[in-house]
Parts: C-alpha cells; sequence; structure tokens
C-alpha cells in the first residue's frame, strides 16, 4: 500500500466525510454563512491540503469534519457513520482516531499543565481508551512520544510559557499523536510560528504522517506549505470548495480563475 | 515590589487569625468582665489598650472579637464559594436555557437586599454568630457565581479546551482539570475580597444587634458602645475601626498578592 499511488477518488469508505454542510453562524441580518453545502470526502491514507484565504471557511470545515462543532444543515461522518448531532458519548471511535493540531500553541496548550499532563491528556480519556489498542498513560509512553517529535524528556515538568514556539506546537503535535491516530487534521499548524522554525515543523509532521502512515488533512493559506506535505488539494473561497484535485492537477492546469490567483500569488524559488 | 502587597497582606490575615486562635486559650483579661470601678482607663499597663465605658479590658475584646471575624468569615466565604463557583462554571459550560436559568437565579438574589435576608434569618432562628454568617455566605453567592462564569467563558473560548474535547475529555474532567485551575487565581481574589467585605458585613450586622448576641464581644458590638462615649473618649471607637480597617485591608491585599503569584505567565516575569 504506498500511499502515492493512491487516487483521491479510490472506491472506498470515506474516513471522514462532510455531505451538503452549511455552517451558519449569527442570526438575522448579521446572519454569515461561513460554509454553503460543502461535500468532502477523506479516503483512508489520504493527504489532503484545504487551502483558501482567511474566512473562507476552511476551519470551519474541519472542525465540522472532527465533529467540534454541528453543521447547520447537512451531516458529516466518520467510516460512513453519522457524527452531526451524535452527543459526545456517541463519538468515541472518532475521537480515538481522528486528532488535531490548533494554530496558535500558546492557545492550544492549557498553561497551567505541565508538558507531560498535556501529552498524555488524551490516554487518560476513558471515552479515548474505549479503543483497545490506545497506549496507556506511563511514563514510558510519554517519553517515547516525546522523543518522537524532538522533544526532551526533562521537558515533561515545564510549562507552556517556559518553551518556545516551535517547542510548544511540538507538545501539540505530541498531543494529537500519543493515542496512535489514524488521522491527523492540522489547523494551520505553522501560521503562529516565527518563519525560522517553521520548516522544522513541517519537516516534522511530513516525516511523522509518512513514518505513521497517516490520514492527513492539512490547513493552510499557503500553497506552497500544502505542496510540500500533501498529495491532494481542496480550494476554497467564501464557503464553497471552487476546486479540488490531485496536486499536481491543480497546480499545473487550475481550472478556476481563484485557484489560478492564488497559484500566481505563491512566489517561486529559481531552481 | 510584587511581593509586599502578598507579605502585608499575610501579616495582616495572620494577625487576626494569631489573636482569634490565642483567645480561644488566653486573653490578659476576661474580655466580658465588668469591673465598674476600672470605667474608661487610657491606654496602659496592665490595660495596653484602657478599659471601655464597662470596665472591660478592650485588648481582650478585641481579641476575642478576632475570633468571630474568623469564623464568620470562613463560613461566610466557605458557602459562597461552594455553592457560587459550581453553578457559575455549570453556567457557563451548559446549555444556553439552563444559563439563563442560573443566572437569572442569581440576579433576583443579588437584588434581594443582604440586610433584609439577615433580618429574616434573625428574626426566624434568632440572632447568632451563624445567622450572619449564612446571610452574608448567601448574599455573596452571586458575585461568585458572576465572576466564576465570566472567567470560565474566557477559558471555554480556548483552543485548549477544544483539544480536551478532541482527546475526549468529559466537561466534568475538564471542568476539574482545565476550567478550576485556569480561574482559580480570580476565584482567590473574589474569596480574598468578599473575607473583607464579610467582616465588615458581620461588623455593620452586630452593631445592628443581628448578629453575635451579647454578651459576647464583637467589633461591631465594640463601635456600638463607644457610641455613647464618642465625644469624651473617641479612642474607644478608634480601636475596633482600625482593628476592622486592618483585617479588610489584609484581605484585599492578601487577595491582590495571590493573583500576582497564582499565574503562572506573570510569576517569571520580574
Amino acid at each position: 500500500m504506498n500511499p502515492a499511488s493512491r487516487s483521491p477518488v479510490a472506491p472506498v469508505t470515506a474516513l471522514l466525510e462532510a455531505r451538503g454542510v452549511t455552517r451558519r453562524y449569527g442570526d438575522g441580518r448579521r446572519r454569515v454563512d461561513a460554509l454553503r453545502r460543502v461535500d468532502l470526502a477523506v479516503p483512508p491514507g489520504a493527504r489532503i491540503g484545504i487551502v483558501g484565504e482567511s474566512g473562507s471557511g476552511k476551519s470551519t470545515l474541519v472542525r465540522l469534519l472532527a465533529a467540534l462543532d454541528r453543521p447547520t444543515s447537512g451531516e458529516t461522518l466518520f467510516r460512513g457513520r453519522r457524527t452531526s448531532g451524535v452527543p459526545e458519548r456517541g463519538l468515541a471511535d472518532l475521537r480515538s482516531s481522528v486528532q488535531l493540531v490548533f494554530q496558535d500553541p500558546r492557545s492550544s496548550l492549557d498553561p497551567r499543565m505541565t508538558v507531560g499532563r498535556i501529552v498524555t491528556e488524551p490516554l487518560r480519556s476513558r471515552r479515548l481508551r474505549h479503543r483497545g489498542d490506545v497506549p496507556s498513560p506511563s511514563a514510558d509512553r510519554l517519553q517515547e512520544v516525546l522523543a518522537g517529535v524532538g522533544l526532551a524528556p526533562e521537558l515533561a515538568h515545564r510549562y507552556p510559557h517556559e518553551l518556545s514556539g516551535g517547542q510548544r506546537q511540538r507538545v501539540a503535535i505530541a498531543r494529537a499523536l500519543a493515542p496512535d491516530p489514524e488521522v491527523l487534521i492540522a489547523d494551520e499548524p505553522v501560521s503562529a510560528l516565527d518563519v525560522a522554525v517553521r520548516a522544522h515543523v513541517l519537516n516534522l509532521l511530513a516525516d511523522l504522517v509518512r513514518a505513521r502512515g497517516l490520514t492527513l488533512v492539512f490547513v493552510s493559506h499557503d500553497l506552497a506549505v500544502v505542496r510540500l506535505l500533501c498529495d491532494t488539494v481542496v480550494v476554497m473561497k467564501d464557503g464553497v470548495i471552487v476546486e479540488q484535485g490531485s496536486m499536481e492537477e491543480v497546480y499545473d492546469r487550475p481550472r478556476d480563475p481563484y485557484t489560478a490567483a492564488l497559484l500566481a500569488a505563491v512566489p517561486r524559488l529559481r531552481s | 515590589m510584587r511581593w509586599i502587597n502578598l507579605v502585608l497582606g499575610t501579616v495582616l490575615v495572620a494577625g487576626v487569625i494569631l489573636l482569634g486562635l490565642v483567645s480561644l486559650a488566653w486573653t490578659p483579661f476576661d474580655p466580658t468582665l465588668v469591673v465598674p470601678g476600672e470605667r474608661l482607663q487610657p491606654p496602659g499597663w496592665p490595660h495596653i489598650l484602657g478599659t471601655d465605658a464597662f470596665g472591660i479590658d478592650v485588648f481582650s475584646r478585641i481579641m476575642a472579637g478576632a475570633r468571630v471575624v474568623v469564623q464568620v468569615g470562613v463560613v461566610a466565604v466557605g458557602l459562597a464559594l461552594l455553592v457560587g463557583v459550581p453553578l457559575g462554571v455549570a453556567a457557563a459550560m451548559s446549555h444556553r436555557w439552563l444559563s439563563d436559568l442560573i443566572m437569572r437565579g442569581a440576579d433576583i438574589l443579588y437584588a434581594f437586599p443582604a440586610l433584609l435576608l439577615a433580618i429574616l434569618l434573625a428574626a426566624a432562628v434568632g440572632a447568632s454568630t451563624m445567622t450572619a454568617a449564612v446571610a452574608i455566605g448567601v448574599a455573596s453567592v452571586p458575585a461568585f457565581a458572576r465572576v466564576a462564569r465570566a472567567a470560565t467563558l474566557q477559558v471555554m473560548s480556548s483552543d485548549y479546551m477544544l483539544a480536551a474535547r478532541a482527546a475526549g475529555t468529559s466537561p466534568l474532567a475538564a471542568a476539574v482539570t482545565h476550567v478550576l485551575p485556569n480561574i482559580a487565581a480570580v476565584i482567590w481574589v473574589q474569596a480574598s475580597a468578599s473575607f473583607g467585605m464579610a467582616i465588615l458585613a458581620e461588623a455593620g450586622l452586630s452593631y445592628l444587634g443581628l448578629a453575635t448576641p451579647p454578651p459576647a464581644p464583637t467589633w461591631g458590638r465594640m463601635l456600638r458602645d463607644a457610641q455613647n462615649v464618642i465625644f469624651s473618649n473617641p479612642e474607644q471607637a478608634l480601636w475596633p475601626g482600625l482593628a476592622i480597617a486592618a483585617a479588610v485591608l489584609g484581605f484585599n491585599l492578601l487577595g491582590d498578592g495571590l493573583r500576582d503569584q497564582l499565574d503562572p505567565r506573570l510569576r517569571d516575569i520580574s
């Protein structure tokens, strides 16, 4: 099973799926449709990049896929089973298989928890342990996970504010990978980081996704970053998907004028 | 500089608590013993703060009064904490209708005059230290609920709560492991300020005769007794007034100091 050989339209049950989802915020005159009847399927092993400008609905879409928010209409599914409108206790399968890395680790890491407690949080959850092979929250597992993202074991006793931005995002990645998920959703994971550490974190993500055979949903406003990590790209604008296809297709022959404009905005390096 | 509030607050608060504790075992004189022959003596020896209009040793009364202060503060703030904080956190974490129900209930309680509550309680079961403490505690519940709710809402909007859900953490576990530690600083400040307020309220209630009944000495009753001799012996009002001011100031300073120390992000910046 070489992930590169897989076509994004392979006839397998999608791991994550959105069917005609609309997400509306506010009401009356201040009503905003962050998403409008969006369909998306994430097949197992896919590495999907969702690109678009800010406000295009990409973060809303992944939050719906992860069942962290409810669609106003339409439905979301995990392994063909409905996850929208399902109470939290019915989501054990999804929770134990899908993990997230958020944009800003200063907000996604509890400032009053030590790194060790943060990373083992998913392992201490009874709901996640519903899946039989979730590793136990042992000191060994903690060291293993920290080492996996290139963090020294002694950082386990530190608080997030004592770490650098890059280290913090590594902690967030370690937390996401601790329960051995199948799917990793990364919502602009390097946008809040210094340019100098972005490449390190991106390389780390690329290595981890490859080594663990993770299905990846990667949100970014930066096409160059998506190209590095993904094989499929989804372009969003104003709450709808304007184009989707394999990386090469979209890159070389963009069909939508918006995609062409996005591509033109990417600074190209002379080789 | 950052330590001054905490140190001064701790010293004042510890002083009040220590006076109260020692008074349980020992006071220089009996704080209820009326000695008509030794009325209104000036500060000196053996009465270091003098005697009052009944000839009772003032320092002994201040010591015994500290005991009541601590008792009322602990009961009132404890009650407000135990009821108000869970209500506020629940309101912030629950559905809109339940949240509204809790907060409107708090508003009604807030609108109900605390003094009236104390009078009602005193009339129903008789004025005592406990009725005053309970009345003050109940009246403080809305303040704690509001502070806890506002702080919890802020916590709820952070991505680590979303990450906790993604990690399968239940709302109750998230409330204990994420919300409470992150709102603790605000709650401690509120508790400390409320402790100060409870001391003032108790002094007011015992001044009105709605709290600890005589002959047990309290700082509020001392003020009331001083009222009769306020023009001839103003120092009679000075001692209990100073004690109340020091205790209230102490708890407020302690609250500010705690806030500075409990926030790990502030702690390392010096």
